[in-house]
């Protein structure tokens, strides 16, 4: 099964029922065919062929769901990039996947152009828009209708590319395959029970594998996905949930927060919502709380997963007032145990990193051949491979599983993960940075936020605004420090090496204090 | 002398910019227009809006209901000038 074929029948089967919808346009599935058909077959004539690269860099829309299956369709891999990228780290990306085309806004033009200076001389970029002429999706969509030239893919073809930032620097591209994409779709439908008749309201970027996913289980399912470009007015997302008697909503802590402060004036038109996922961080109890003081019918499936096999388990929406912070057991194919540092499994209680085994897992990471055999490792079966996630889980006596830290000390932020060192780096860019150091803190809308050591050299002045700007000048927004504290030194290990571990046991002490 | 609260007062747009500019972090070097939306051109994420109806609340003195955080009062520089208007007229 290819992941394409999920829409070519569903298209067949639902035909003129809403695929999409986004603010006041919307898109059938027979008519997302037809138009991913229509830029599957320019991609073709632009010389794109089976297993190069298609980068996409939009907001969440139709056009991104078209992008979506017309790179599938015409044998090529999907690689989407969040539309909030620095022009700097997308050129990096599509010249490190050797991207043949870019899609992407008119309004992301500065950033293209600096992306350019790194991208393979030869890709194409076509625009949602232009005024001038150039390449541009309208008017490939305004072409008739033909189909494209059948590649001869099979399931071992590379669906999908998501970068996901590296622990060290440099983001890293996961390989997923048809195989697994449409192992995950299967499995991730199966334990929600979407039918149909879902109404799926997807907010969360479609850049990762989390919003992606909303799209592909859609086509795989039959069911509409409400799309909205962004959470920053949550009202309004609110109002299209009512408006279109939305029965699923994934999101991540940040969002149920606000939603929850909204929620109980409007609780009589959410009442076809049947549940919420809930990923990247876990759910606060008093959310679980309010979710049932609110809108007592809707289950909450609390989940874990990672890019580099997609989802991994889920809690028994049934069972989570008994165990409120654990992200329950594997997912369907899944398999998942917890070993210690020498490899031994750890008993019930016991804390480990986490290591999974299924059809969901990445094929590895895009031309990092070390990194890779860091991630997958041999299985007990001759030529299997295993996915050591880096994560460190205990799990209980019933093997329900609780997310305990990281091996390394990457932490995510507004969902999105923060790897100290590539803040650490962007600061020490500054020269009027004599050392620095980045944990991750607690914090009650971010879930985690980022805060900067900083010492100074002598005679430098620098303030906190001064800092984060510098660093907004270099990095994503999520990664931008929050909090910067100024030292007169920063603590360090018998060898001289800045111990961020000291860092966390001092704001940890300082807290018991107050 | 107090120079900066005649500025303010006739010209909350370029406060407004400003604030943007400064803290929400978008690429200096890009311009965008009093019309531009927020969100496409990037300077609005939840946290950046939740920001900048903090920054409009305290700099204005205004109170801004969480019914009022919409595109249509908030999504350009023009906008929110608008709304400012109809809240304070």
């Amino acid at each position: 099964m290819l992941v394409h074929e999920f829409l070519v029948k569903s298209a067949r089967k639902w035909g003129e029922k809403a695929a999409i919808i986004a603010g006041s346009r919307q898109i059938s599935f027979a008519q997302l065919d037809d138009d991913s058909d229509r830029l599957a077959v320019e991609f073709q004539r632009l010389g794109i062929a089976r297993g190069d690269r298609v980068a996409v860099m939009l907001e969440n829309s139709i056009e991104f769901v078209i992008a979506l299956w017309a790179t599938l369709k015409a044998g090529a891999v999907f690689l989407p990039v969040n539309h909030a990228t620095k022009g700097g780290t997308l050129g990096f990306i599509l010249s490190d996947a050797e991207a043949k085309c870019l899609i992407v806004q008119p309004q992301f033009r500065l950033r293209v152009q600096e992306a350019t200076l790194q991208a393979p001389p030869n890709m194409a970029v076509i625009w949602t828009k232009t005024d001038d002429g150039q390449a541009n999706l309208s008017a490939i969509l305004a072409q008739p209708h033909t189909r494209p030239t059948d590649t001869h893919l099979i399931d071992q073809d590379l669906a999908l590319l998501i970068y996901t930032s590296g622990s060290t620097g440099k983001p890293k591209g996961v390989m997923l395959t048809h195989h697994s994409v449409c192992n995950n779709a299967w499995a991730i439908s199966t334990y929600l029970g979407n039918v149909p008749e879902d109404i799926v309201l997807n907010v969360l970027p479609m850049s990762f594998g989390y919003g992606l996913f909303q799209i592909i289980t859609g086509a795989y399912t039959g069911y509409t996905v409400v799309l909205e470009r962004s959470f920053a007015f949550p009202a309004e997302v609110l109002k299209q949930l009512i408006k279109h008697n939305v029965t699923g909503l994934p999101g991540v802590p940040a969002l149920f927060t606000k939603l929850l402060e909204l929620a109980p004036f409007e609780k009589h038109g959410l009442l076809r919502l049947r549940y919420v996922t809930n990923a990247a961080a876990p759910m606060p109890p008093r959310h679980i709380a309010k979710f049932r003081e609110t809108l007592p019918r809707v289950q909450i499936f609390s989940m874990y997963g990672l890019t580099e096999c997609t989802r991994v388990c889920y809690m028994d929406p049934a069972r989570l007032d008994e165990k409120t912070a654990s992200v329950g057991r594997a997912m369907p194919n899944c398999e998942v145990w917890i070993v210690d540092a020498d490899g031994n499994r750890c008993g019930p209680g016991e804390t480990g990193e986490l290591v999974v085994r299924g059809s969901n897992l990445m094929r590895g990471y895009w031309r990092r051949p070390e990194d890779t055999a860091k991630a997958l490792r041999d299985g007990p079966i001759e030529g299997e491979k295993l996915l050591y996630t880096g994560d460190l889980f205990y799990a209980d006596a019933d093997g329900d599983l609780f997310f305990s830290g990281r091996v390394d000390d990457v932490f995510k932020c507004r969902g999105e993960k923060v790897s100290p060192r590539v803040v650490e780096n962007a600061l020490y860019e500054c020269d009027d940075i004599a050392e620095a150091a980045v944990i991750g803190v607690a914090d009650p809308i971010d879930g985690m936020a980022v805060k900067a050591f900083v010492v100074l050299r002598e005679n430098a002045e620098m303030n906190v605004l001064a800092i984060r700007k510098f660093c907004a000048a270099r990095l994503e927004t999520w990664l931008v420090p929050k909090f910067v504290e100024f030292c007169q030194e920063l603590p360090k290990t018998e060898s001289g090496k800045i111990t961020r571990r000291a860092l966390r046991e001092r704001l940890a002490s300082e807290k018991e204090g107050l | 002398m107090d120079t900066d609260a005649p500025i303010q007062a006739n010209h909350p747009e370029h406060v407004i910019r400003a604030f943007i500019v400064e803290n929400l972090f978008l690429n200096t070097e890009a311009e965008f227009g009093d019309d531009d939306s927020l969100l496409e051109v990037g300077a609005l994420d939840s946290t950046a809006a939740m920001e900048l109806v903090a920054f409009i609340e305290d700099t204005f003195n205004i109170k801004i209901e969480d019914h009022e955080i919409t595109a249509d009062n908030l999504d350009s520089i023009n906008k929110i000038c608008a709304f400012l208007e109809s809240k304070t007229a």
